[in-house]
């Protein structure tokens, strides 16, 4: 288990890509609408393509978040968050599933985080290069992970943590996410229980 | 179906059973298939076999996320959200609402429920242990509760007939506390597993066994085999494991004997002091709510465990003015479940070369050890373990500190192996653990509500402490790592193992139910849930459930066949 950090290995054309893509924040968030309506579950619908409307997020607000879930999961041979629909499962995950306290909670948190990274970079998160959020993000886990104190007497520790902890359960339990990084099996057929992990290769999804 | 103008012939059966969960499945096949013509009354809402399992073939990324519910149904769920896994999006329509099914708890208890066609052999968990003569001797020899009034060769036969239809996978041991049923091929255990199995044997002579549940490992009178999806809890499409609706209930149906009434919940049942019988159900129709009466030779009461309490205890009348069948004072006391959630878990070193296959639907399984043979402990009666294994999966990528393709590339690789088990101990049946019903609240059909009274006591606190202690000592023992003994608060109800609301005693001051599971005053009425049991044992409860309902059902037959209770 390394602990020990590495710069991301983007190549100049991911790094294009991702400048393009922080362009269209707010306006287009990655073309994949998480979650169906209930009644479409209960029906045993799949979700519908299309664009994410932000419930809970202005532009702004939605762009910083896009911009900080893609600095954990960008895109490389594997898609990125945003790709995976992330802002629009924090979305739902905020304004389906919390509470208004808890809502209340994160809108804070990340008003604070923007006021504090606009501050520190001198403009806005979001359209920050990569490198620069990615840095920016790592020196507050390390903080987070008990291991720096950048910002250690403010919330945004704690608020990375959390938006580091939706993001990744988003994105794996997200069809790319379980299928592209992770092995899925829908039917795996007889259990085995002790087989040469070739055979599975990588981390089961579920 | 229509109600109005139904003569009485109309609503006349040979057999009424009340509840289609699974005992009430069991009855209902045993009495068709000896040719009764048999009602099956279920309060709650029809469920047919895959039909009507709405989320069954839903990926993780078609359920919201998390598969939470709504914010705001929340407070719909208070108390059956106790467990932490039952109220999903996946399977949330499997459960009652608190809103619409209240009850009052003087102290704790965790009700957890589901009211439709199938009852919780839909969710149910599947493990499938038989009871053994030790404890159907249990309270004869320590003085709790009553005795018995059957031993283990009276529920044997039963066991394997339910058993051969039903299919059980497991693994024969040969063990005295925990006998083998009528196995199919057992489902492998793990690396890790296959470790400790070896270490527990080498070091303490204590077996572990594969899981022993009702998930079949092979094609069985035409289901098919478990599929190893671990999604069991929002109905089989293979019907891979058994149910009600995926088993008992076709088979019922397919005698032509079998007439199914959903939306029927059952008010009371009306004694005739002439004959000394129940003569009549009476049903809320909870579409109309309309009151009807049904007519039968014999009444199976298979509501479950509160339930069938709560209808007996408001069945009133001049004969029994404190609920039917209860002279004793017995109906709704001695509830029992089995207390959990102390175990330990660990990590185990190496096998980083290994992985397991599929998603195994239960746990492994370690019989009794404690207070069998010559092992004498400070408390009486014993706990079994079920424990599970795996690799760390992604969810150690969130607290890894590490973003970007190094993230990808963590999550990618599974952990190291973790262990764990979970003891399931037995509860003294306590006279005054007690439920009882509230006349003055009464729920949204008319019908008073249920109050609980009960605790764990001395006995069971003092075997908590060996179920963590024992648990982290055979994991040490195995060379394991992180070795986390843990003993977390319990409320009764949580194992969703309620029993012993009518229990079956020798003695008619002392117990509800005859050796036949016939009320003793009321020979026509039949209760072979969870109500019947005298005492608990630490073994998962609905194999006897089973067995007992089978065995009564054709007893009950066998009776009417020579002229008698009709």
């Amino acid at each position: 288990m390394s602990k020990e950090m590495h710069n991301p290995q983007l190549s100049e054309a991911q790094l294009i890509s991702r400048k393009e893509a922080i362009k269209r924040a707010g306006l287009m968030m990655g073309g994949f609408v998480f979650a169906p309506a209930l009644t479409g579950i209960l029906q045993g619908c799949t979700p519908q393509s299309g664009e994410w409307t932000p419930v809970m997020f202005d532009a702004d607000q939605a762009a910083t978040l896009k911009a900080i879930v893609d600095t954990i999961f960008p895109e490389t041979d594997t898609p990125s968050a945003s790709q995976v629909g992330i802002p629009g499962f924090i979305d739902e995950l905020l304004s389906r599933n919390s509470s208004k306290e808890d809502q209340d909670v994160f809108m804070a948190e990340l008003t604070e985080f923007m006021n504090q990274s606009s501050a520190d970079l001198e403009g806005p998160f979001a359209t920050a290069d990569a490198e620069t959020q990615y840095e920016y993000l790592m020196e507050i886990h390390k903080t987070s992970a008990g291991q720096g104190e950048t910002l250690k007497d403010t919330s945004i520790p704690g608020f990375f943590m959390k938006v580091k902890w939706m993001t990744v359960v988003g994105y794996f339990t997200s069809e790319p996410g379980a299928t592209q990084v992770l092995r899925y099996a829908p039917i795996p057929g007889p259990y085995r229980g002790c087989v040469p992990f070739e055979e599975v290769g990588r981390t089961w999804a579920t | 179906m229509n109600i109005n103008g139904q003569a009485k012939q109309d609503m006349t059966y040979d057999a009424i059973v009340v509840g289609s969960g699974i005992s009430g499945g069991w009855s209902a096949k045993e009495l068709t298939e000896r040719g009764l013509k048999t009602l099956v009354l279920e309060r709650g809402r029809n469920v047919e076999h895959v039909k009507d399992y709405p989320t069954m073939n839903l990926d993780p990324w078609e359920l919201p996320p998390n598969d939470d519910i709504p914010h705001e149904d929340r407070k719909h769920y208070e108390k059956q959200m106790r467990t932490g896994y039952t109220i999903k999006e996946s399977t949330k329509h499997w459960w009652v609402k608190d809103t619409d099914q209240p009850y009052e708890e003087k102290e704790r208890f965790d009700w957890i429920r589901g009211y439709h066609v199938g009852g919780r052999s839909i969710m149910w968990g599947r493990f499938s242990l038989r009871l053994s003569q030790m404890d159907f001797e249990a309270n004869l020899k320590d003085g709790h509760g009553v005795d018995w009034p059957i031993r283990y060769e009276d529920i044997a036969p039963w066991y394997s007939h339910v058993e051969k239809f039903a299919g059980i996978s497991g693994q024969a041991e040969g063990l005295p506390q925990l006998p083998d049923s009528e196995f199919l091929p057992p489902m492998e255990l793990s690396c890790v597993e296959k470790e400790l199995k070896k270490s527990m044997m080498d070091k303490f002579g204590r077996v572990l066994t594969n899981p022993r549940m009702a998930n079949l490992t092979v094609p069985h009178n035409g289901r098919g085999q478990c599929m190893t999806r671990n999604l069991c809890s929002r109905g089989c499409p293979y019907g891979a494991y058994f149910s009600s609706n995926a088993a008992t209930l076709p088979a019922a149906a397919a005698t032509g004997n079998l007439t199914l009434r959903p939306h029927s919940i059952v008010h009371s049942l009306e004694y005739d002091d002439s004959t000394g019988k129940v003569s009549g159900v009476n049903v809320i129709d909870e579409l109309s709510g309309e009151m009807l009466t049904f007519h039968s030779k014999i009444v199976f009461l298979n509501a479950s465990t509160v339930g069938t309490a709560m209808i007996l205890l408001n069945s009133t009348s001049a004969r029994f003015p404190n609920g039917l069948g209860n002279d004793s004072d017995q109906v709704g006391r001695n509830v029992m479940d089995h207390h959990f959630l102390a175990g330990a878990d660990a990590v185990v070193e190496g096998f980083e070369d290994k992985y397991d296959w599929g998603r195994r639907p239960q746990s492994y399984c370690i019989p009794r050890f404690r207070n069998v043979g010559n092992d004498k402990r400070d408390y009486v009666r014993g706990f079994g373990y079920q424990g599970g294994s795996g690799r760390q999966g992604w969810g150690r990528a969130i607290a890894e500190l590490a973003m970007g393709q190094d993230l990808k590339d963590f999550a990618a690789k599974p952990g190291p192996w973790t262990i764990g088990m979970l003891g399931f101990g037995e509860i003294l049946p306590y006279e005054d653990n007690r439920v009882t019903i509230n006349r003055d609240k009464l729920d949204k059909w008319g019908l008073p509500t249920a109050v609980f009274d009960v605790t764990i006591r001395d006995n069971e606190y003092k075997m908590r402490k060996d179920m963590a202690n024992d648990a982290a000592e055979m994991l040490e023992a195995m060379g394991a790592k992180n070795v986390t003994p843990y003993d977390r608060p319990y409320g009764p109800g949580l194992g969703i193992h309620e029993m012993g609301t009518a229990r079956m005693g020798r003695d008619p001051k002392t117990s509800v139910l005859n050796k036949w599971n016939q009320i003793h005053e009321v020979p026509n009425v039949f209760i072979t849930d969870g109500a019947c049991m005298t005492s608990s044992g630490c073994q998962n409860p609905s194999l006897t459930y089973m067995a007992l309902s089978a065995r009564a059902a054709n007893y009950a037959a066998d009776q009417l066949e020579k002229g008698e209770l009709s």
